[in-house]
């Protein structure tokens, strides 16, 4: 408990007080002044209690400086102003209330004086708090060359290899930027520790290893990022948005690497979790668990229409995801060449398609490969041949095929090999055998095939001893 | 006037209120919420109220295979030698700390540990711990997630089951799956989104049918219970001397009789009733398609053991909730009694492990070789898990243990859960939770999740203010998302 500090948090409150009433009983003095109107008497108490909230704002600042962390330059000219224009309230209040006729010229000065140091003021303790750069970030350019401060940087040039990216100016710092540095400046370095340059992060901050050496166990950045988000030493601190997975575990890399602080990326000496981390902070690979597709705008309602028409069960992805599901499975019926015409005219919408039982046709099945969106596709217990499976070979980022119970044969194994994204390939209850299933992987073993279960015969022996105890039971 | 009650008569002003143009009046009360819109929009179950999942849904359907009663996890999956070691002794009342005991062994003078009377191996490339007891299981776990760190409130059966299933200890609330069609609807307009099957059997804790009851949410959204035998579902069929033509026939004029007495009344549930005959004629032929496994070849039936020929049985069951799923079914729920071994456990426990671990497993099996696990979230669990002291007699054959709801063992599969992993830890007694706790609302907003559903944005208002299925709970359980 520190008494000074809990008193000293409140000068963010009370500060308003002195800006709302000095403000507004500056703005009627000038009125009165320029349009000659008469003064009220009531302005003087006003005046008196502007004085005192300056003060009392004074006072409270002050023991808020005690506690540290800003820097000491700035929090000497918010203080210098600050006592100004407690002073100049006070020199108002008395020179108002003792003196009956105060002269024209004397009043305007007077006021704005005070209009001028409560704005300066507040621009330096807003510095403080928002850092320097807060109110020029989103300014143009010029506006920035008026207020003294560097035009905007041109940004980093778009790495598209993990080769090209600086460690720091493309890793680290885009990291800490948008998400320490608002409390960990130059001007606000909370924790003694400053994030926003290089010599700041070197330096550490009031507790020694900051970085560590190269051990994770040992760094307190490290620590501070991955506490549990309710505990009150986690970073960024005050409830912000916490680092993303990936950003985590890029910063992870980046200690054990030993905090580089320039160098470009060496991406042959990177382990594969790593690798994609960084190429995943990078924008170079789509975010864990991303939707693989390309944004598109809301699916028009006549393209859903058009499909419910034809007794497709459609549903979209999801709430931000414009791609749909579309099903044909409970209609246990053959698709019409009507409906297959419908999925053409929806083609880029269509993301996963289930034609389970539909008696789909050869023809129809070479329609489906216009598809170009299709990541997903149950053709199981449909009669699909070897022909059907080449026909959809163009499917480009068809990831998913299901073909449980068809006519397919060890010929269509071999042809799915050519399929640029498939993944994995249901193939049970078909003409595929386990010799050319297990030829098949070795060629590409990013492909999962999935024949019937390998358990089964265990599963069939078990109920095999079951049925022959019972018998026996029954015998007895 | 005098037939219309209060609110009707409030919901009607407001709606004539939009209708002649003061809508931002009536924004007041109608708020620019999905589910007060759904108020003047006719039903549209097959979207379900928030029209779109909030986020891809890894897991399109789910099974559920509940199992009454409260399985041991130290006879199961939370495989503890230190048992073994302390057979016997007083469990250290370090470790019983100040948990709260049921009314049957607070009584009781002394609770000795007691030690699993089976053998533990470790199985698959996970290595998971899987006892003796669960030979089909344990060839699967490979494709098993195992919590076994879950954590209810309630340690009696009626208010664990209904926290469990509906979220909340105190009956009235909406159950899992009637939140799942509210939310996201169905994906097969002649099947209901969310389904009961009952094992027939005589024994077990009785369970009711609020557990997968609407609440108060509207009643189309119930889950509805198929029962073993000739008329899966009641009064679906045409009675005797009606013809599908007559009762089509019926049907239209009875919906345009609804349609009148809504435009005087605004009240929801005609939505439902209309909705409802609809389902039921669509389910005459549905439903004896469903359940007729004439078109199931031997190889199956032998996969899910031989109960599974006769209707009614778990294994039966288990093979139904498949073929359920491959026909889009959003929601299947299995409930499966008498696991509740106060006394006699391993006999008791041996029996329902016979009833239900091969067609557990062959279902998870039978599901991934179909290509239907990706997609298909399976559940196991019951509603607390038991303690590691005896109950009763402490003998080999007869002890028994009590209700515990501090730490439980669960496991999921398929559906966006990573596979081969076991998630949580306990302590050397499996009495409290070590590591990386699971609480009920935890494992609800994690199966909201892998449904595509954000739990804290799926509500419904009832009674002056926003219900949701994790009321003001709930973390999703990321490290188990694959
Ligand atoms: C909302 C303001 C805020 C943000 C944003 C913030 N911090 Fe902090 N940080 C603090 C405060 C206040 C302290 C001092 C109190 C403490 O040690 O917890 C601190 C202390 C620290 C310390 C300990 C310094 C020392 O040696 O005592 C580290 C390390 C740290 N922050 C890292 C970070 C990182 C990394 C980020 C960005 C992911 C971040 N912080 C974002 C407010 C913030």
């Amino acid at each position: 408990m520190d008494l000074i500090q809990f008193f000293g948090r409140f000068h963010v409150l009370v500060l308003h007080l002195p800006i709302g009433i000095l403000l507004l009983v500056a703005l009627i003095e000038i009125h009165t002044t320029l349009f000659q109107k008469e003064r009220a008497k009531l302005l003087n108490q006003v005046w008196f209690w502007g004085a005192v909230s300056a003060i009392f704002a004074c006072i409270l600042g002050y023991m808020l400086s005690l506690g540290g962390g800003y820097n000491e330059n700035a929090v000497f000219i918010h203080k210098s102003f600050g006592i100004s224009v407690a002073v100049t309230a006070i020199i108002c209040t008395l020179l108002f209330s003792y003196k009956k006729n105060v002269g024209k010229l004397l009043t305007s000065a007077l006021v704005s004086l005070q209009l001028f140091l409560l704005f300066a003021t507040g621009h330096y303790g807003a510095n403080m708090t928002h850092g320097e750069t807060y109110l020029v970030e989103h300014a143009p350019n010029f506006v920035r060359t008026i207020a003294g401060f560097e035009p905007h940087k041109a940004p980093r040039p778009a790495i598209t290899q993990i080769d090209q990216a600086d460690i720091y100016l493309d890793i680290v710092q885009p990291i800490l930027k948008a998400n320490c540095v608002s409390c960990h400046n130059d001007s606000k370095a909370k924790g003694q520790l400053n994030l926003a340059n290089i010599e700041g992060i070197k330096k550490g901050g009031k507790i020694e290893h900051t970085l560590g050496d190269g051990k994770l166990s040992n760094s307190e950045l490290y620590k501070r990022i991955t506490l549990d988000e309710h505990d009150k030493k986690f970073m960024p601190a005050e409830g912000k948005t916490p680092l993303t997975d990936t950003q985590v575990k890029t910063i992870a890399w980046w200690i054990k690497a030993g905090a580089p602080m320039s160098g470009t990326l060496q991406a042959s000496t990177l382990s594969k979790e790593d690798k994609k981390a960084l190429s995943q902070t990078l924008g170079l690979a789509p975010a864990d668990n991303a939707w693989p597709l390309a944004k598109r705008t809301e699916v028009p309602g006549e393209v859903i229409g058009q499909l419910q028409k034809q007794e497709f069960l459609v549903k979209t992805i999801a709430s931000k995801i414009n791609y749909l599901d579309v099903d044909y499975s409970s209609n246990l019926q053959a698709i019409s060449d009507d409906a297959i015409s419908a999925l053409v005219s929806a083609k880029d919408y269509i993301a996963y398609l289930n034609l389970i039982n539909s008696q789909i046709t050869q023809e129809q099945i070479a329609e489906i490969s216009q598809l170009p969106n299709l990541l997903r596709l149950r053709l199981n217990k449909t009669p699909v041949s070897d022909e059907g499976i080449r026909s959809l070979q163009t499917l480009p980022n068809l990831e998913y095929l299901n073909l449980f119970g068809t006519q397919i044969s060890d010929s269509s194994l071999r042809t799915l090999t050519e399929f640029p994204s498939l993944k994995q390939v249901y193939v049970g209850q078909t003409g595929v055998t386990q010799t050319a299933i297990s030829e098949i992987v070795a060629i590409k073993p990013d492909l999962q095939v999935f024949a019937l279960s390998n358990k089964l015969a265990e599963f069939q022996e078990s109920t095999k001893q079951a049925l022959g105890k019972e018998t026996k039971k029954a015998a007895k | 006037m005098n037939e219309l009650n209060r609110r009707q008569f409030l919901k009607a002003a407001t709606l004539t209120g939009t209708a002649a143009g003061l809508s931002g009046l009536s924004g007041l009360t109608l708020a620019d919420n999905a589910e007060d819109k759904k108020l003047i929009l006719p039903d549209n179950s097959l979207n379900g109220v928030l029209g779109k999942p909030h986020m891809p849904a890894k897991a399109k359907r789910m099974i559920y295979l509940f199992q009454s009663g409260g399985p041991s996890q130290m006879e199961l999956f939370d495989y503890k030698p230190m048992l073994n070691k302390m057979h016997g002794q007083e469990i250290p009342s370090e470790v019983r700390g100040d948990t709260k005991l049921t009314t049957m062994t607070a009584q009781q003078t002394s609770l000795p540990l007691v030690k699993s009377v089976f053998n533990f191996k470790q199985h698959g490339e996970s290595g998971a711990w899987v006892s003796e007891l669960l030979p089909h299981t344990a060839k699967v776990v490979d494709d098993l997630c195992f919590i076994k760190s879950v954590q209810t409130d309630a340690i009696n059966h009626d208010p664990a089951a209904t926290f469990i299933l509906t979220g909340f200890p105190i009956a009235g609330r909406p159950s899992l799956g009637a939140w799942l069609s509210y939310g996201l609807g169905s994906n097969n307009n002649n099947l209901p989104p969310f389904i009961v099957l009952l094992t027939n059997q005589n024994k077990g804790q009785p369970i009711f049918a609020r557990l997968w009851g609407n609440g108060f949410l509207p009643s189309i959204h119930q889950g509805v219970r198929f029962r073993a035998g000739k008329d899966p579902v009641l009064f679906v069929n045409n009675p005797k001397g009606i013809d599908r033509h007559d009762r089509r026939e019926m049907l239209s004029y009875l919906s345009k009789l609804h349609g009148i007495q809504y435009a005087k009344t605004m009240d929801d549930e005609i939505h439902s009733r209309i909705a409802q005959y609809e389902m039921a004629q669509r389910m005459q032929t549905s439903v004896p398609d469903v359940n007729d496994f004439s078109d199931e070849p031997d190889w199956v039936f032998d996969m899910y053991g031989p109960d599974s020929r006769t209707p009614g049985t778990f294994a039966a069951n288990c093979l139904l909730a498949r073929r359920l799923a491959e026909r889009n079914v959003k929601f299947t729920q299995l409930f499966h009694r008498g696991w509740d071994h106060h006394s006699g456990l391993p006999g008791g426990i041996r029996q329902m492990c016979r009833e239900t671990d091969q067609a557990s497993a062959a279902l998870v099996a039978d599901l991934k070789q179909r290509g239907l696990l990706d997609d298909t979230l399976v559940v196991w669990g019951g509603e607390f898990g038991r303690t590691s002291y005896c109950q009763g007699k402490f003998t080999e054959k007869a002890y028994g243990r009590d209700h515990h709801p501090n730490a439980f063992t669960m496991w999921m599969a398929g559906g966006g859960v990573k596979s081969g992993m076991s998630y949580g830890e306990t302590d050397d007694f499996a009495y409290n939770v070590t590591k990386d706790p699971v609480h009920v609302h935890d494992l609800h907003a994690t199966i909201m999740h892998l449904m595509g559903v954000d739990h804290e944005r799926l509500t419904f208002k009832y009674q002056g203010r926003r219900f949701r299925l994790t009321d003001v709970h709930g973390k999703v359980v990321k490290d188990i998302l694959a």
